[in-house]
C-alpha cells in the first residue's frame, strides 16, 4: 500500500526533466546547411508523384539546396504538424491548413518572421491582396498561402436535365427544386459529418455567406456587429427548417451517418440532387462518377433578398511557413516560393493532379488547356467578382471555430435553439477579439 | 532439480485434442444431450462470423457498390482490389516492419513483466499494493496527452523516428496489464517447487528460468499475445512516432485509401483483411501452446 | 488459491529430496535473502525503467500543466486551480463521465458474461473447442478502423441490417439509426466494441477455467448437480482472481475508451457518445487548451486511483491474495 519516499525520487525527477524538455525545446532538429525538411500530404499517389516530380526534383535540380520530403496522410498531418512544432521537431517547412494554426505558430515564435523573403520574392505583388493580408501576424509576413479554394453547389448534370432543373440562384429556387426533389425520393440536400465533423462548418460557412452576406459577417469579425444579430439568427433557423423537412442528409439522424464519400456517391447515383462542398471535393467527384463529364457545380444561390447570389467564400487550404529550427531558412524560404510564387509552374500542377492553386494573380489564358475546365471557370471567375465572402475555417479565431463545428450538432437534433447556438459563438468570440487573437479579414469589396 | 520431475500424463500433440482426463469423460454425454450448449455457441459464432463474411464481402467490391449494396455479396468479384491496397499503401514492407515492432514489443512486455511479477510475488520486493496501484493508475493515464514531451524527450535521446524508440513506448505502455496479468497466475502457483529447488542448492536465477518459468509459459505467452497484437494494430503513437515512410508500420497503410475527404471502404477492407491474415494464422499455430498450455502445465489462475 | 489445490494434469513424482539441513543453513539463508531482495530490484528495474521514461514522468508534467494555461506552444502559466473549477462546473464534462459510468456498466455485464458464458460452455466441449476458440478470437485481431468500417457498413440505415430484415419481413429495424440516433448511439457504439471485445475475455477465461481441478466438478455431480450449479459453485469461485482482475481492468480501460468512439461518431451526435477521452482530446488538439486536458487527464487517474484503492481495501477484508 505504501509509496516510498525512495522510489518517489526517481519519479519527481523525471518529471521535473520532462517539463523542462517540454517548456524549452529546440536545438535538437537535425539537418545541415542547405537540406530542407518538407513533410507533404496528398490526395493520391499520383499527386504525390507529381508535386514530386515538379516542385521536388525541379526544385533540386535548380538549386544548390535540397529538399528531402516525407510523405503524410492528409486526415493526420495537421496534428501532426502541431505536435513536432510544439516538440521542437518540426521540419524545416511547416504546414497549416490554414492562416489560422499558422499564426499560432508565429506567435509562439516557432516559426520565422518573412518579411526578408516577402521582399526578396515579391510576394505582395505576386498573391492576391486578400490572402497577403490573411499571412501576416502583428504586422509581419508569418506564412505564405499555398492553395486556396471556395464553396459551391455541386450537381449531376444528367439528373438536373431529367427534371428540367436549372442550378438555383435564389432561396425560391432553390426551394422549389429541394421539394421537387423530395417528391421524387431523392435526399434534396446532401450533407452530413459522418467520420469528420469539421463538415459541419461547410454548411455553415455556405449559409452564412449566401444567407447573411459577407458585408454582414465583416461587420462581426471587426467586432462592430454580433452573431446573434436577427441576420444571423435567421439563417441558423433557415437550416433547422431543411432539417425539419427532411431536406438535409434526408433528416437529422442520418446526418450525423452520412459522410463526404456517401455524398458524392449519392450525387453520381442520382440519390442525391444538391451538395454544398468546397473545390477540394473536384477530385472526389471525378473519381466517383462513372462518365466524370457529369458533375457540374453552380456558384451558392442567394438565401436572403439582401444577398446578392453567387456569392464565393474563401479559403487557404494551405499555409506554409518556416520552422525557427531551420538550418537554412534561406532554402527553405526559397523553395517556398517556388512551390507557390510562379504562376504557369503552380499550373502545370493544378492541371496534372486538379489540386486547388496559390492565390497568386492570374488570368484565364494562364491555365494548360488541360486543367478540367470546371476547374478553370471557378478560378477565373473568383478574381473578377466582387461578391466573395469568408470561409469560417479560414477566418474565424480558433475557438469560435471549434464551437460552432462541436456546438452544430445540437442545432441537427434540436437540442439549441439558433439564439442559444449564436450566443455561445459570441461569447468564445468576444473572448478571443479581446485577446487580439483575431486575424484581419479583407474589407468587402463592397466597400471598396 | 534433479529430483523435481513434472510427467504429463496426457502429452499434447499439435494434433489432436488434449485427450480428457479420466474424470471429465461423463462431460462428453452430458454436453450431447444438452443441445443448449450448441445453440448458444452457434448464435456467439453467428455474431462473430456474420460480420466478418460481410468485411471479406465488401473487400471484393467496388467503392460505389459499397454504398448501395453494403450487406449484399459483390456483384462483381473485384480481386483487383488486394494488389491494388497493397501496391498504394505499401504494405509489403509495411507489413514486414510491423511484424518486426510486433515481435520486439511482445519479446520485450514478455520478459519485462514476467521478472517484474516475478520480483513482485516471489522475491519479496517492497512495496505490496503500492506496486498495483502504480501500474493500474499508470494504465488509465491518457497517452494521447504525452506526445508532446515525449517527442521532444526522444528527439533528444535519439529514440525519435526510430523504430526501437516506438517498440520502447509499447513496452512501456503495455507491460502494466500484462505484468498483473502474469502476477494473477504466479499467485496461484504452489511455492514448494521452488522451495524444494532452493533447498537443493538452486541459485535464484536457475529457480526462475528452470522451474518457474515453463510453468508460467502460458501466461507469458498470453501477456506476450495480447502486447504484439495491441502494437501491431497502434495507430496514433506509430504516426507520432515514426515519420520515415520505410519503417512506417502496416496499421497506418489502412489510412492511406483518403482521397481528401472521400474514404475507399472497399480498399479499406481488402487492406483489412491482408493485414489480419498473418495474426490469424500466427493464432491458429500458436493457440494450443498457449490454451492447451494450462491443461498441460496446470497453472492455477 | 489454497495450497491444496492440486495441479490438474501434473504429477509431482517424487517428493524433493532433502538433505539433511547442513550446518551452514542458517548463514546461507541470511545471505540468500539479501541476495533475493537485490535480484527483485533488479528484476523490476526494466518494468520501472520504461514506466517511469514514458509514463510516470510525463503523467507527472502533466500534473504541473493542469495547474497552467498551456496552449502546447507558448509557455505556461500558472492559473491555480481555474482548470479544476472549470472542468468540475462542466456539463461536457459531467456528460461525458455519466457516459463513462454507463460504459463501464455495460462491460462489466454484457462482454463478461458472454466471455464467461462461452468459455464455460467451451469448456465442457471435447470437439470443436478449437474451432470456437479460433473463430471468437479473430475479431480481437482487427484493427479499430476495419472492425468499425464493417459496423458502419452493418448498420447503415438505408442498405444494413434493418433494411436487410424489412425485406425478410421483419421490419421493426427498419428505419432505426444505430449511430444517427442520439439516444441509441452510445450502445451502437459499445455493441460494436463488444463484437471485438469480448473473444479476448473469453481465451482469457477459458485458459483460466481449464486449471480448475475436474476433482471438484466430480464432487459437486455426485450430488447431482447441473452445469449451471457447477458454473455457480465451482467455476465462478475457482476463476475468482481472474474475474476480479479482468473487472478491474475493464473498470480502468472503461474510463479511457477512447478508439471506437472517435472513429465511429467522434463523440457525436451532439455530445451523445462524449466521453472523456473524447473531452480530453478535443479540449488538446481542438481548443489548443492542454492545461484543461491536463486537468482532464487528472480526474480520470484519480478515478482509477479510487477504484484501485477501494479494491485494495476490499481485498484486505475478504483476505483475497490477487
Amino acid at each position: 500500500m505504501r509509496i516510498t519516499k525512495r522510489a518517489l525520487v526517481p519519479v519527481s525527477l523525471v518529471a521535473a526533466v520532462s517539463v523542462a524538455l517540454a517548456g524549452c525545446v529546440g536545438g535538437g532538429s537535425s539537418g545541415g546547411g542547405g537540406e530542407v525538411t518538407y513533410w507533404g500530404a496528398f490526395y493520391a499517389p499520383t499527386t504525390e508523384e507529381a508535386f514530386q516530380e515538379i516542385f521536388v526534383d525541379g526544385f533540386n535540380a535548380d538549386s544548390d539546396a535540397k529538399v528531402d520530403m516525407e510523405v503524410k496522410e492528409l486526415t493526420t498531418i495537421g496534428q501532426l504538424t502541431e505536435t513536432a512544432v510544439s516538440a521542437g521537431e518540426a521540419p524545416d517547412i511547416v504546414y497549416s491548413d490554414g492562416p489560422t494554426s499558422a499564426s499560432d505558430f508565429a506567435r509562439a515564435d516557432r516559426t520565422l518572421p518573412l518579411d526578408e523573403y516577402a521582399e526578396e520574392y515579391g510576394w505582395e505583388e505576386k498573391f492576391l491582396p486578400w490572402a497577403y493580408e490573411l499571412s501576416t501576424v502583428d504586422g509581419k509576413v508569418s506564412s505564405v498561402p499555398a492553395s486556396y479554394g471556395s464553396m459551391a453547389l455541386f450537381y449531376n448534370a444528367e439528373v438536373f436535365e431529367e427534371h428540367g432543373w436549372t442550378p438555383p440562384t435564389t432561396l425560391a429556387e432553390f426551394e422549389t427544386i429541394a421539394e421537387e426533389a423530395d417528391e421524387a425520393g431523392m435526399v434534396p440536400l446532401g450533407g452530413g459529418n459522418a467520420g469528420y465533423q469539421g463538415m459541419n462548418e461547410w454548411l455553415v460557412t455556405a449559409v452564412f455567406n449566401a444567407a447573411v452576406g459577407p458585408e454582414k459577417i465583416y461587420d462581426v469579425l471587426t467586432g462592430e456587429a454580433s452573431f446573434t444579430d436577427p441576420e444571423f439568427v435567421s439563417a441558423i433557423e433557415l437550416i433547422q427548417s431543411w432539417i425539419d423537412k427532411g431536406w438535409l442528409a434526408g433528416g437529422s439522424e442520418s446526418y450525423f451517418t452520412t459522410d463526404d464519400t456517401a455524398n458524392v456517391t449519392g450525387l453520381a447515383n442520382g440519390t442525391t440532387a444538391m451538395y454544398v462542398s468546397g473545390t477540394w471535393t473536384f477530385n472526389s467527384l471525378s473519381e466517383v462518377f462513372e462518365d466524370p463529364a457529369q458533375w457540374a457545380w453552380a456558384p451558392l444561390p442567394s438565401l436572403n433578398e439582401s444577398v446578392d447570389p453567387g456569392v464565393f467564400p474563401l479559403a487557404i487550404g494551405t499555409a506554409l511557413s518556416v520552422s525557427a529550427d531551420a538550418a537554412d531558412p534561406d532554402a527553405a524560404a526559397s523553395f517556398i516560393d517556388y512551390v507557390t510564387g510562379d504562376v504557369d509552374r503552380a499550373l502545370s500542377y493544378t492541371a496534372r493532379t486538379g489540386e486547388n492553386p496559390p492565390p497568386l494573380e492570374m488570368s484565364a489564358d494562364q491555365f494548360p488547356e488541360d486543367v478540367d475546365e470546371r476547374s478553370v471557370e471557378l478560378y477565373t471567375q473568383i478574381p473578377e467578382t466582387s461578391n466573395v465572402g469568408y470561409a469560417t475555417w479560414t477566418f474565424f479565431p480558433p475557438q469560435t471555430n471549434a464551437y460552432l463545428i462541436s456546438e452544430f450538432d445540437k442545432i441537427v437534433t434540436g437540442d439549441l435553439t439558433a439564439e442559444e447556438y449564436l450566443s455561445g459563438m459570441q461569447d468564445a468570440f468576444d473572448e478571443e477579439f479581446d485577446a487580439g487573437e483575431t486575424l484581419v479579414p479583407f474589407t468587402p469589396q463592397g466597400r471598396g | 532439480m534433479s529430483t523435481t520431475r513434472l510427467i504429463r500424463p496426457t502429452p499434447p500433440t499439435p494434433h489432436a485434442p488434449v485427450v480428457a482426463a479420466p474424470a471429465v469423460v461423463p462431460e462428453r454425454r452430458r454436453a450431447r444431450r444438452q443441445p443448449v450448449t450448441w445453440v448458444v455457441l452457434g448464435l456467439l459464432g453467428l455474431y462473430a462470423i456474420g460480420p466478418l463474411l460481410v468485411f471479406a464481402s465488401n473487400s471484393l467490391k467496388s467503392a460505389r457498390e459499397i454504398d448501395s449494396n453494403p450487406l449484399g455479396p459483390p456483384r462483381s468479384w473485384n480481386w483487383s482490389n488486394f494488389a491494388y491496397a497493397w501496391e498504394q499503401a505499401h504494405m509489403g514492407g509495411a507489413l514486414l516492419n510491423s511484424l518486426l515492432i510486433a515481435g520486439a514489443t511482445a519479446a520485450g512486455v514478455a520478459v519485462i513483466a514476467t521478472t517484474a511479477a516475478y520480483a513482485m510475488t516471489r522475491l519479496g520486493l517492497p512495496g505490496g499494493g503500492g506496486w498495483i496501484l502504480w501500474l493500474l493508475v499508470s494504465s488509465s493515464l491518457p497517452i494521447q496527452l504525452f506526445l508532446v514531451p515525449l517527442v521532444s524527450w526522444w528527439s533528444l535521446l535519439g529514440l525519435y523516428n526510430q523504430p526501437i524508440g516506438l517498440v520502447i513506448i509499447y513496452w512501456a505502455v503495455y507491460s502494466p496489464f500484462a505484468t498483473l496479468l502474469v502476477r494473477s497466475f504466479l499467485i496461484g502457483l504452489p511455492a514448494e517447487y521452488e522451495e524444494a529447488a532452493r533447498l537443493d542448492g538452486a541459485g535464484e536465477l536457475r529457480v526462475f528460468s528452470r522451474i518457474v518459468l515453463p510453468m508460467i509459459l502460458p501466461a507469458v505467452l498470453t501477456a506476450a499475445l495480447v502486447s504484439g497484437l495491441q502494437a501491431y494494430n497502434e495507430f496514433m503513437l506509430a504516426v507520432t512516432f515514426i515519420q520515415d515512410r520505410d519503417f512506417q508500420p502496416v496499421a497506418l497503410s489502412l489510412y492511406s485509401f483518403q482521397q481528401g475527404f472521400t474514404t475507399d471502404w472497399s480498399l479499406v477492407s481488402a487492406a483489412g483483411l491482408v493485414m489480419a491474415l498473418p495474426v490469424v494464422v500466427l493464432f491458429l499455430v500458436m493457440q494450443r501452446k498457449f490454451i492447451d498450455g494450462y491443461v498441460s502445465q496446470g497453472v492455477a489462475a | 488459491m489454497t495450497a491444496d489445490t492440486a495441479i490438474p494434469g501434473a504429477v509431482l513424482v517424487a517428493p524433493p529430496t532433502r538433505r539433511g539441513a547442513p550446518p551452514s543453513l542458517r548463514g546461507r539463508r541470511l545471505g540468500a535473502r539479501a541476495n533475493r531482495r537485490l535480484l527483485a530490484w533488479v528484476f523490476v528495474a526494466p518494468l520501472l525503467a520504461v514506466n517511469l521514461l514514458v509514463i510516470t514522468g510525463p503523467g507527472m508534467a502533466s500534473v504541473f500543466y493542469s495547474f497552467t494555461d498551456w496552449d502546447g506552444l507558448s509557455t505556461p502559466r500558472f492559473v491555480g486551480l481555474a482548470n479544476y473549477a472549470e472542468m468540475l462546473g462542466s456539463g461536457a464534462v459531467l456528460n461525458a463521465l455519466v457516459h463513462n459510468v454507463l460504459w463501464t456498466l455495460f462491460f462489466l455485464v454484457v462482454p463478461m458474461t458472454m466471455g464467461l458464458v462461452g468459455a464455460f460452455l467451451l469448456s465442457r466441449l471435447r470437439r470443436g473447442q478449437a474451432f470456437f476458440r479460433v473463430l471468437y478470437f479473430i475479431p480481437y485481431v482487427l484493427a479499430t478502423v476495419v472492425s468499425a468500417a464493417i459496423w458502419r457498413q452493418i448498420l447503415d440505415p438505408d442498405g444494413g441490417i434493418g433494411a436487410a430484415l424489412a425485406t425478410l419481413g421483419i421490419p421493426f429495424l427498419a428505419d432505426v439509426n444505430f449511430l444517427g440516433n442520439p439516444s441509441l448511439a452510445l450502445g451502437s457504439v459499445a455493441f460494436i466494441n463488444t463484437w471485438q471485445w469480448w473473444g479476448f475475455l473469453l481465451v482469457i477465461f477459458l485458459a483460466s477455467m481449464r486449471s480448475v481441478d475436474p476433482a471438484l466438478y466430480e464432487a459437486v455431480r455426485l450430488d447431482g448437480a447441473g452445469p449451471v450449479r457447477e458454473f455457480w459453485h465451482i467455476t465462478l469461485p475457482s476463476i475468482r482472481p481472474t474475474l476480479v482482475f479482468l473487472g478491474l481492468m475493464t473498470v480502468i480501460w472503461s474510463f479511457l475508451v477512447f478508439d471506437y468512439i472517435y472513429v465511429l461518431t467522434q463523440g457525436g451526435p451532439a455530445g451523445a457518445t462524449d466521453v472523456l477521452s473524447t473531452v480530453l482530446y478535443r479540449e488538446a488538439f481542438q481548443n489548443q487548451s492542454h492545461g484543461y486536458a491536463s486537468a482532464v487527464a487528472m480526474l480520470l487517474s484519480a478515478i482509477s486511483a479510487l477504484t484501485v484503492l477501494g479494491y485494495l481495501a476490499l481485498r484486505r477484508r475478504l483476505g483475497w491474495e490477487v
